[in-house]
Protein backbone atom coordinates (compact mmCIF):
# COMPACT_ATOMS: atom_id res chain seq x y z
CA UNK A 1 0.00 0.00 0.00
CA UNK A 2 2.53 2.65 -0.88
CA UNK A 3 0.50 5.90 -2.06
CA UNK A 4 2.48 6.44 -4.54
CA UNK A 5 1.47 9.24 -6.86
CA UNK A 6 3.08 7.69 -10.17
CA UNK A 7 0.32 6.07 -12.59
CA UNK A 8 0.98 2.46 -14.05
CA UNK A 9 1.77 -0.81 -12.10
CA UNK A 10 3.49 -2.07 -8.96
CA UNK A 11 4.99 -5.37 -7.69
CA UNK A 12 5.05 -5.98 -4.21
CA UNK A 13 6.80 -8.64 -2.17
CA UNK A 14 6.71 -8.38 2.08
CA UNK A 15 7.81 -10.73 4.68
CA UNK A 16 6.00 -10.21 8.50
CA UNK A 17 7.68 -12.40 11.07
CA UNK A 18 5.11 -12.62 14.78
CA UNK A 19 6.45 -14.69 17.23
CA UNK A 20 4.08 -14.48 20.01
CA UNK A 21 5.74 -15.98 23.44
CA UNK A 22 4.93 -13.80 25.65
CA UNK A 23 1.94 -14.88 27.44
CA UNK A 24 0.42 -11.11 29.15
CA UNK A 25 -2.91 -10.14 30.49
CA UNK A 26 -4.34 -7.09 31.15
CA UNK A 27 -1.03 -4.39 31.19
CA UNK A 28 0.91 -7.65 32.46
CA UNK A 29 3.38 -9.84 31.19
CA UNK A 30 1.50 -13.10 33.32
CA UNK A 31 3.40 -16.70 34.15
CA UNK A 32 0.34 -18.45 34.60
CA UNK A 33 -3.69 -18.71 33.90
CA UNK A 34 -6.32 -19.28 36.49
CA UNK A 35 -7.17 -22.72 36.63
CA UNK A 36 -9.86 -23.76 33.92
CA UNK A 37 -8.22 -21.52 31.54
CA UNK A 38 -5.79 -22.34 29.08
CA UNK A 39 -2.20 -22.49 29.01
CA UNK A 40 -0.87 -21.44 25.58
CA UNK A 41 2.83 -21.72 24.80
CA UNK A 42 3.60 -19.69 21.68
CA UNK A 43 2.39 -18.99 18.34
CA UNK A 44 4.93 -18.40 15.62
CA UNK A 45 3.45 -16.32 12.37
CA UNK A 46 5.17 -15.85 9.37
CA UNK A 47 3.53 -14.40 6.41
CA UNK A 48 4.55 -14.04 2.74
CA UNK A 49 1.97 -11.25 1.36
CA UNK A 50 2.48 -10.56 -2.28
CA UNK A 51 1.24 -7.58 -4.14
CA UNK A 52 -0.04 -6.18 -7.05
CA UNK A 53 -1.57 -2.43 -7.48
CA UNK A 54 -2.14 -0.60 -10.74
CA UNK A 55 -3.10 3.36 -10.54
CA UNK A 56 -4.46 4.58 -13.75
CA UNK A 57 -3.97 8.33 -13.01
CA UNK A 58 -2.46 9.46 -10.27
CA UNK A 59 -5.92 9.63 -8.15
CA UNK A 60 -6.54 6.22 -8.22
CA UNK A 61 -5.15 3.06 -7.10
CA UNK A 62 -6.40 -0.48 -6.81
CA UNK A 63 -3.78 -3.22 -4.54
CA UNK A 64 -4.47 -6.82 -4.61
CA UNK A 65 -2.62 -8.81 -1.78
CA UNK A 66 -2.03 -12.28 -1.69
CA UNK A 67 -1.19 -13.55 1.70
CA UNK A 68 0.65 -17.37 2.12
CA UNK A 69 0.53 -17.73 6.24
CA UNK A 70 2.88 -19.72 7.97
CA UNK A 71 2.21 -20.56 11.82
CA UNK A 72 3.16 -22.85 14.06
CA UNK A 73 1.31 -22.84 17.66
CA UNK A 74 1.81 -24.84 20.74
CA UNK A 75 -0.85 -25.12 23.82
CA UNK A 76 -1.05 -26.96 27.17
CA UNK A 77 -4.18 -26.80 26.73
CA UNK A 78 -6.82 -26.31 30.03
CA UNK A 79 -4.66 -25.60 33.29
CA UNK A 80 -5.05 -27.03 37.09
CA UNK A 81 -2.66 -25.82 39.15
CA UNK A 82 -3.27 -29.38 41.13
CA UNK A 83 -2.25 -31.61 38.29
CA UNK A 84 1.16 -32.17 36.50
CA UNK A 85 0.86 -29.88 33.15
CA UNK A 86 -0.22 -31.30 30.61
CA UNK A 87 2.11 -32.51 27.58
CA UNK A 88 2.41 -30.10 24.67
CA UNK A 89 -0.54 -29.95 21.85
CA UNK A 90 1.51 -28.83 18.75
CA UNK A 91 0.03 -27.96 15.15
CA UNK A 92 2.22 -26.55 11.80
CA UNK A 93 0.13 -24.84 9.03
CA UNK A 94 1.14 -23.61 5.56
CA UNK A 95 -1.58 -22.01 3.43
CA UNK A 96 -2.85 -19.37 1.40
CA UNK A 97 -4.46 -16.53 3.54
CA UNK A 98 -7.43 -13.86 3.11
CA UNK A 99 -6.53 -11.89 0.14
CA UNK A 100 -7.29 -8.30 0.21
CA UNK A 101 -8.25 -5.82 -2.59
CA UNK A 102 -8.65 -2.17 -1.55
CA UNK A 103 -8.57 1.04 -3.32
CA UNK A 104 -7.41 4.60 -2.48
CA UNK A 105 -8.14 7.63 -4.01
CA UNK A 106 -6.17 10.18 -3.07
CA UNK A 107 -7.36 12.90 -6.17
CA UNK A 108 -9.13 15.40 -3.34
CA UNK A 109 -5.86 17.69 -3.22
CA UNK A 110 -4.04 18.68 -6.08
CA UNK A 111 -0.79 17.60 -4.22
CA UNK A 112 -2.61 14.04 -4.28
CA UNK A 113 -1.25 13.70 -0.40
CA UNK A 114 -4.58 13.13 1.37
CA UNK A 115 -6.38 9.91 -0.03
CA UNK A 116 -9.31 7.59 1.36
CA UNK A 117 -9.77 3.75 1.00
CA UNK A 118 -12.25 1.56 0.66
CA UNK A 119 -11.82 -2.42 0.29
CA UNK A 120 -12.68 -5.94 0.78
CA UNK A 121 -10.99 -9.05 2.41
CA UNK A 122 -12.34 -11.92 1.09
CA UNK A 123 -12.81 -15.86 2.80
CA UNK A 124 -9.55 -17.16 0.28
CA UNK A 125 -8.13 -19.09 3.39
CA UNK A 126 -8.66 -22.01 5.44
CA UNK A 127 -11.17 -21.59 7.90
CA UNK A 128 -13.08 -22.46 10.75
CA UNK A 129 -11.86 -26.58 11.47
CA UNK A 130 -10.15 -26.98 8.56
CA UNK A 131 -6.51 -26.76 10.40
CA UNK A 132 -6.12 -29.39 13.24
CA UNK A 133 -3.79 -30.06 15.91
CA UNK A 134 -0.96 -32.95 14.41
CA UNK A 135 1.00 -33.58 17.33
CA UNK A 136 0.23 -34.06 21.44
CA UNK A 137 -2.68 -35.18 23.09
CA UNK A 138 -5.38 -32.71 21.19
CA UNK A 139 -4.52 -34.26 17.98
CA UNK A 140 -6.89 -34.20 15.28
CA UNK A 141 -8.68 -31.52 17.42
CA UNK A 142 -9.42 -28.07 15.39
CA UNK A 143 -7.62 -24.96 16.65
CA UNK A 144 -9.79 -22.18 17.11
CA UNK A 145 -10.90 -20.32 14.29
CA UNK A 146 -8.71 -17.04 15.00
CA UNK A 147 -5.74 -19.34 14.72
CA UNK A 148 -6.62 -20.79 10.76
CA UNK A 149 -5.18 -18.73 8.24
CA UNK A 150 -8.84 -17.60 7.08
CA UNK A 151 -11.45 -16.27 8.98
CA UNK A 152 -14.03 -17.07 6.99
CA UNK A 153 -15.55 -13.95 6.70
CA UNK A 154 -15.69 -11.39 4.18
CA UNK A 155 -14.75 -7.69 5.85
CA UNK A 156 -15.07 -4.21 4.32
CA UNK A 157 -12.22 -2.00 4.91
CA UNK A 158 -12.49 1.72 5.03
CA UNK A 159 -9.63 3.95 5.79
CA UNK A 160 -7.73 7.36 4.90
CA UNK A 161 -4.54 8.74 5.15
CA UNK A 162 -2.25 11.85 4.68
CA UNK A 163 1.39 13.25 4.57
CA UNK A 164 3.04 16.07 4.49
CA UNK A 165 6.05 17.99 4.37
CA UNK A 166 6.83 20.19 7.57
CA UNK A 167 10.36 21.13 7.05
CA UNK A 168 13.13 20.47 4.09
CA UNK A 169 13.85 17.28 5.76
CA UNK A 170 10.48 15.89 7.68
CA UNK A 171 7.71 14.35 6.26
CA UNK A 172 4.49 13.58 8.65
CA UNK A 173 2.33 10.91 8.21
CA UNK A 174 -0.82 10.04 9.88
CA UNK A 175 -2.96 7.04 8.23
CA UNK A 176 -6.14 5.44 9.88
CA UNK A 177 -7.75 1.66 8.87
CA UNK A 178 -11.06 -0.10 10.37
CA UNK A 179 -11.98 -3.22 9.53
CA UNK A 180 -15.51 -5.25 10.30
CA UNK A 181 -17.14 -8.54 8.99
CA UNK A 182 -20.17 -7.81 7.34
CA UNK A 183 -20.79 -11.64 6.04
CA UNK A 184 -19.30 -14.89 7.25
CA UNK A 185 -19.70 -18.41 6.36
CA UNK A 186 -20.01 -19.84 9.59
CA UNK A 187 -23.47 -18.48 10.44
CA UNK A 188 -25.08 -21.70 11.97
CA UNK A 189 -26.47 -21.79 15.38
CA UNK A 190 -23.37 -23.41 17.78
CA UNK A 191 -21.08 -23.41 14.41
CA UNK A 192 -20.76 -19.53 13.63
CA UNK A 193 -17.51 -17.35 14.02
CA UNK A 194 -16.72 -13.35 13.03
CA UNK A 195 -13.75 -11.70 13.70
CA UNK A 196 -14.02 -8.64 16.06
CA UNK A 197 -13.88 -4.95 14.10
CA UNK A 198 -10.03 -3.83 14.32
CA UNK A 199 -9.41 -0.13 14.05
CA UNK A 200 -5.71 0.92 13.60
CA UNK A 201 -4.59 4.50 13.78
CA UNK A 202 -0.92 5.22 12.55
CA UNK A 203 1.05 8.59 13.15
CA UNK A 204 5.13 9.17 11.96
CA UNK A 205 8.04 11.06 10.88
CA UNK A 206 10.00 10.55 7.93
CA UNK A 207 13.60 11.81 7.23
CA UNK A 208 13.60 12.40 3.60
CA UNK A 209 16.92 14.55 3.32
CA UNK A 210 18.31 11.58 0.88
CA UNK A 211 15.68 9.69 -1.03
CA UNK A 212 17.63 6.85 -1.58
CA UNK A 213 17.88 6.19 1.83
CA UNK A 214 14.65 7.36 4.07
CA UNK A 215 14.11 6.24 8.00
CA UNK A 216 11.26 6.61 9.73
CA UNK A 217 9.70 5.96 13.02
CA UNK A 218 5.95 5.92 13.55
CA UNK A 219 3.30 4.29 16.14
CA UNK A 220 1.42 2.38 15.53
CA UNK A 221 -2.40 2.06 17.95
CA UNK A 222 -4.54 -0.36 17.65
CA UNK A 223 -8.31 -1.09 18.94
CA UNK A 224 -9.78 -4.85 18.50
CA UNK A 225 -13.08 -6.06 19.81
CA UNK A 226 -13.64 -9.54 20.00
CA UNK A 227 -14.13 -12.49 18.54
CA UNK A 228 -18.00 -13.55 18.64
CA UNK A 229 -20.15 -16.69 17.54
CA UNK A 230 -19.96 -20.30 19.36
CA UNK A 231 -16.36 -20.90 17.62
CA UNK A 232 -14.91 -17.74 18.97
CA UNK A 233 -12.58 -17.23 21.83
CA UNK A 234 -14.70 -14.10 23.35
CA UNK A 235 -12.82 -13.53 26.18
CA UNK A 236 -9.13 -13.50 25.12
CA UNK A 237 -9.40 -11.98 21.31
CA UNK A 238 -9.70 -8.54 22.17
CA UNK A 239 -7.20 -5.51 23.33
CA UNK A 240 -5.55 -2.01 22.70
CA UNK A 241 -2.25 -1.85 22.02
CA UNK A 242 0.46 0.72 21.03
CA UNK A 243 3.87 0.14 19.09
CA UNK A 244 6.65 2.30 18.49
CA UNK A 245 7.93 1.30 14.85
CA UNK A 246 11.33 2.52 13.39
CA UNK A 247 12.10 1.54 9.87
CA UNK A 248 13.90 1.89 6.77
CA UNK A 249 13.33 1.98 3.07
CA UNK A 250 16.01 1.96 0.55
CA UNK A 251 15.88 2.94 -3.08
CA UNK A 252 18.12 0.14 -4.82
CA UNK A 253 17.32 0.77 -8.20
CA UNK A 254 15.17 3.75 -9.73
CA UNK A 255 12.29 1.55 -9.83
CA UNK A 256 12.94 -0.69 -6.70
CA UNK A 257 12.82 0.30 -2.80
CA UNK A 258 13.16 -2.65 -0.79
CA UNK A 259 12.33 -1.84 3.11
CA UNK A 260 12.57 -3.09 7.25
CA UNK A 261 10.62 -1.96 10.27
CA UNK A 262 10.19 -3.60 13.25
CA UNK A 263 7.68 -2.90 16.30
CA UNK A 264 8.22 -2.68 19.56
CA UNK A 265 5.08 -3.10 22.00
CA UNK A 266 5.21 -0.18 24.09
CA UNK A 267 1.51 -0.25 25.49
CA UNK A 268 -0.82 -3.45 25.46
CA UNK A 269 -3.97 -4.20 27.55
CA UNK A 270 -5.07 -7.30 26.71
CA UNK A 271 -8.68 -8.85 27.69
CA UNK A 272 -8.38 -12.37 29.02
CA UNK A 273 -5.07 -14.43 28.64
CA UNK A 274 -3.11 -13.75 25.34
CA UNK A 275 -0.01 -14.90 23.74
CA UNK A 276 1.74 -11.38 22.59
CA UNK A 277 5.39 -10.77 20.92
CA UNK A 278 8.12 -9.09 22.11
CA UNK A 279 8.54 -7.54 18.98
CA UNK A 280 7.85 -7.87 15.12
CA UNK A 281 9.93 -7.46 12.27
CA UNK A 282 8.58 -7.04 8.51
CA UNK A 283 10.72 -6.86 5.10
CA UNK A 284 9.60 -6.14 1.28
CA UNK A 285 10.13 -4.54 -1.58
CA UNK A 286 7.88 -2.88 -4.16
CA UNK A 287 9.13 -2.52 -8.05
CA UNK A 288 7.10 -0.47 -10.59
CA UNK A 289 6.98 -2.00 -13.60
CA UNK B 1 -19.49 -21.11 24.76
CA UNK B 2 -16.77 -23.57 23.08
CA UNK B 3 -17.89 -27.08 22.58
CA UNK B 4 -15.15 -29.20 23.80
CA UNK B 5 -13.25 -29.62 20.80
CA UNK B 6 -12.67 -26.59 20.31
CA UNK B 7 -11.89 -25.89 24.42
CA UNK B 8 -7.90 -26.74 23.88
CA UNK B 9 -7.56 -24.72 21.13
CA UNK B 10 -5.24 -21.58 21.26
CA UNK B 11 -6.17 -18.65 21.74
CA UNK B 12 -4.20 -15.39 19.73
CA UNK B 13 -3.22 -12.72 20.82
CA UNK B 14 -4.58 -9.23 19.45
CA UNK B 15 -2.24 -8.10 16.86
CA UNK B 16 -1.92 -10.77 14.56
CA UNK B 17 -2.92 -8.79 11.12
CA UNK B 18 -1.89 -5.80 12.56
CA UNK B 19 1.78 -5.84 10.56
CA UNK B 20 1.12 -5.22 6.96
CA UNK B 21 -1.44 -2.48 7.46
CA UNK B 22 0.90 -0.97 10.45
CA UNK B 23 3.32 -0.16 7.57
CA UNK B 24 0.91 1.16 4.73
CA UNK B 25 2.70 4.57 4.42
CA UNK B 26 6.51 2.97 3.89
CA UNK B 27 6.38 3.58 0.44
CA UNK B 28 5.28 7.19 -0.56
CA UNK B 29 6.37 9.30 -3.06
CA UNK B 30 10.41 10.04 -2.91
CA UNK B 31 11.45 13.63 -4.16
CA UNK B 32 15.33 15.12 -4.43
CA UNK B 33 18.72 15.12 -2.44
CA UNK B 34 19.63 17.11 0.50
CA UNK B 35 19.67 20.59 0.03
CA UNK B 36 23.67 21.96 0.40
CA UNK B 37 23.68 25.49 -1.50
CA UNK B 38 26.05 28.40 -0.22
CA UNK B 39 25.39 31.47 -1.30
CA UNK B 40 28.49 32.60 -3.67
CA UNK B 41 28.98 29.41 -4.22
CA UNK B 42 28.52 27.81 -8.19
CA UNK B 43 24.62 27.70 -8.07
CA UNK B 44 24.00 23.28 -8.62
CA UNK B 45 23.20 22.75 -11.95
CA UNK B 46 19.43 22.80 -13.74
CA UNK B 47 18.05 21.85 -16.49
CA UNK B 48 14.11 22.38 -17.84
CA UNK B 49 12.39 20.94 -19.67
CA UNK B 50 9.90 23.04 -21.65
CA UNK B 51 6.14 21.95 -22.30
CA UNK B 52 7.31 21.92 -25.85
CA UNK B 53 10.59 19.64 -25.58
CA UNK B 54 13.13 22.16 -25.31
CA UNK B 55 15.76 21.60 -22.70
CA UNK B 56 17.63 24.60 -21.32
CA UNK B 57 20.32 24.05 -19.14
CA UNK B 58 21.75 26.74 -16.28
CA UNK B 59 24.90 26.12 -17.98
CA UNK B 60 24.22 26.93 -21.40
CA UNK B 61 23.19 30.23 -19.60
CA UNK B 62 26.48 31.43 -17.93
CA UNK B 63 26.72 35.59 -18.95
CA UNK B 64 22.64 35.82 -17.86
CA UNK B 65 20.82 36.34 -15.08
CA UNK B 66 18.89 33.36 -14.22
CA UNK B 67 15.79 33.40 -11.63
CA UNK B 68 14.66 29.43 -11.30
CA UNK B 69 11.09 29.26 -9.69
CA UNK B 70 8.97 26.76 -8.50
CA UNK B 71 5.46 26.79 -8.71
CA UNK B 72 2.10 24.60 -9.24
CA UNK B 73 -1.82 25.58 -10.42
CA UNK B 74 -2.53 24.73 -7.13
CA UNK B 75 -0.99 27.22 -5.16
CA UNK B 76 -2.38 30.19 -4.81
CA UNK B 77 0.93 32.57 -3.77
CA UNK B 78 2.47 31.51 -7.14
CA UNK B 79 -0.28 32.62 -9.28
CA UNK B 80 -0.11 35.85 -7.73
CA UNK B 81 3.76 36.20 -8.36
CA UNK B 82 3.50 34.55 -12.00
CA UNK B 83 2.53 37.77 -13.42
CA UNK B 84 4.61 40.24 -11.21
CA UNK B 85 7.64 37.99 -12.75
CA UNK B 86 6.21 37.73 -16.00
CA UNK B 87 6.21 40.86 -16.65
CA UNK B 88 9.59 41.56 -15.02
CA UNK B 89 10.81 39.27 -17.56
CA UNK B 90 9.67 40.47 -20.97
CA UNK B 91 10.68 44.33 -19.43
CA UNK B 92 14.18 43.10 -18.71
CA UNK B 93 14.95 39.91 -21.17
CA UNK B 94 17.08 42.76 -23.31
CA UNK B 95 19.45 43.33 -19.82
CA UNK B 96 20.32 39.26 -19.84
CA UNK B 97 17.44 38.18 -17.56
CA UNK B 98 16.23 34.63 -18.16
CA UNK B 99 13.39 33.05 -15.72
CA UNK B 100 12.91 29.38 -15.99
CA UNK B 101 9.86 28.19 -14.49
CA UNK B 102 9.58 24.47 -13.04
CA UNK B 103 5.82 23.22 -12.12
CA UNK B 104 5.14 21.09 -9.41
CA UNK B 105 1.88 19.80 -11.32
CA UNK B 106 1.09 15.96 -11.91
CA UNK B 107 1.48 15.22 -15.86
CA UNK B 108 -2.49 14.95 -15.76
CA UNK B 109 -2.64 18.22 -14.94
CA UNK B 110 -0.68 19.01 -18.11
CA UNK B 111 -3.31 21.53 -20.02
CA UNK B 112 -3.90 23.59 -16.41
CA UNK B 113 -0.31 24.19 -16.83
CA UNK B 114 -0.27 25.00 -20.78
CA UNK B 115 -3.05 27.63 -19.41
CA UNK B 116 -1.27 29.31 -17.17
CA UNK B 117 2.12 29.13 -19.84
CA UNK B 118 0.43 30.81 -22.29
CA UNK B 119 0.27 33.95 -20.26
CA UNK B 120 3.74 33.67 -19.16
CA UNK B 121 6.89 34.88 -20.60
CA UNK B 122 9.48 33.07 -19.91
CA UNK B 123 9.67 29.13 -20.79
CA UNK B 124 8.13 26.64 -18.23
CA UNK B 125 8.27 22.82 -17.93
CA UNK B 126 6.95 19.87 -15.14
CA UNK B 127 9.87 19.33 -12.69
CA UNK B 128 8.85 15.99 -13.20
CA UNK B 129 10.30 15.93 -16.77
CA UNK B 130 13.41 18.49 -15.51
CA UNK B 131 16.57 18.14 -13.37
CA UNK B 132 16.93 20.84 -10.34
CA UNK B 133 17.62 17.95 -7.86
CA UNK B 134 20.86 19.81 -6.33
CA UNK B 135 17.93 22.65 -4.56
CA UNK B 136 16.75 20.14 -2.27
CA UNK B 137 13.66 18.69 -2.24
CA UNK B 138 10.59 21.69 -3.09
CA UNK B 139 8.90 21.28 0.05
CA UNK B 140 6.89 24.42 0.26
CA UNK B 141 5.92 26.67 -2.66
CA UNK B 142 6.26 29.27 -3.68
CA UNK B 143 10.38 28.88 -3.96
CA UNK B 144 12.87 30.49 -6.13
CA UNK B 145 16.80 31.01 -6.32
CA UNK B 146 18.44 33.26 -8.03
CA UNK B 147 21.95 32.98 -9.96
CA UNK B 148 24.20 35.81 -11.32
CA UNK B 149 26.10 35.92 -14.05
CA UNK B 150 28.73 34.04 -13.33
CA UNK B 151 26.89 31.23 -12.52
CA UNK B 152 26.98 31.66 -8.21
CA UNK B 153 23.78 31.54 -6.73
CA UNK B 154 22.95 34.72 -5.17
CA UNK B 155 19.65 33.77 -3.39
CA UNK B 156 18.36 30.79 -1.52
CA UNK B 157 14.53 31.15 -1.64
CA UNK B 158 14.85 28.38 1.40
CA UNK B 159 16.25 31.49 3.78
CA UNK B 160 13.65 33.61 2.43
CA UNK B 161 11.16 34.21 4.63
CA UNK B 162 8.85 36.16 2.21
CA UNK B 163 9.36 33.62 -0.58
CA UNK B 164 7.00 35.17 -2.72
CA UNK B 165 8.66 37.70 -5.36
CA UNK B 166 7.27 41.39 -5.11
CA UNK B 167 8.03 44.31 -6.85
CA UNK B 168 10.16 45.49 -4.15
CA UNK B 169 12.13 42.20 -3.86
CA UNK B 170 12.68 42.12 -7.36
CA UNK B 171 14.19 45.39 -7.97
CA UNK B 172 16.68 44.88 -4.90
CA UNK B 173 17.88 41.57 -5.30
CA UNK B 174 17.85 41.10 -9.13
CA UNK B 175 18.02 44.69 -10.74
CA UNK B 176 21.50 45.30 -9.51
CA UNK B 177 22.71 41.88 -10.66
CA UNK B 178 21.34 43.12 -14.56
CA UNK B 179 23.27 46.01 -13.56
CA UNK B 180 26.32 44.17 -13.56
CA UNK B 181 28.52 43.20 -16.61
CA UNK B 182 29.39 39.56 -16.85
Amino acid sequence: MGYSAEAGWRLSFEYDYLHQDQLRSGTRSISSVPDGNELERETLNRYLTYGLSYSPTANWDLDLRIPYVMRTHSTYGDFDSAQPLNELSSSRSSSLGDVRLIGNYQGILPTHNLGVQLGVKLPTGKYGTAIRFDGGPNAGTPLDASLQPGTGSTDIIVGAYYYRAISQDFDLTVNGQFQSAVRHHMDQPGNDYRPGNSTTVSFGLRYEANPRWVPQVQVNLLHKSPDQGALADIQSTAGNVAYLSPGLTAMVLPKLHVYAFAQIPVYSNLYGYQLFPRWTASFGASYAL
Amino acid sequence: MHSDEHKCGARRAVLKSLGAAALATALGERRALANDLRLGAPAPPASLTTLDGRKIATSDLLGHVVILTFWATWCEPCREELPLLSGYAERHSPDGLRILGFSLDTPDKLDDVRHVAQTLKFPVGLLANSSARGYGRIWRLPVSFTIDRQGRLVDNGWKDKNPTWTADSLERIVTPLLAQSA
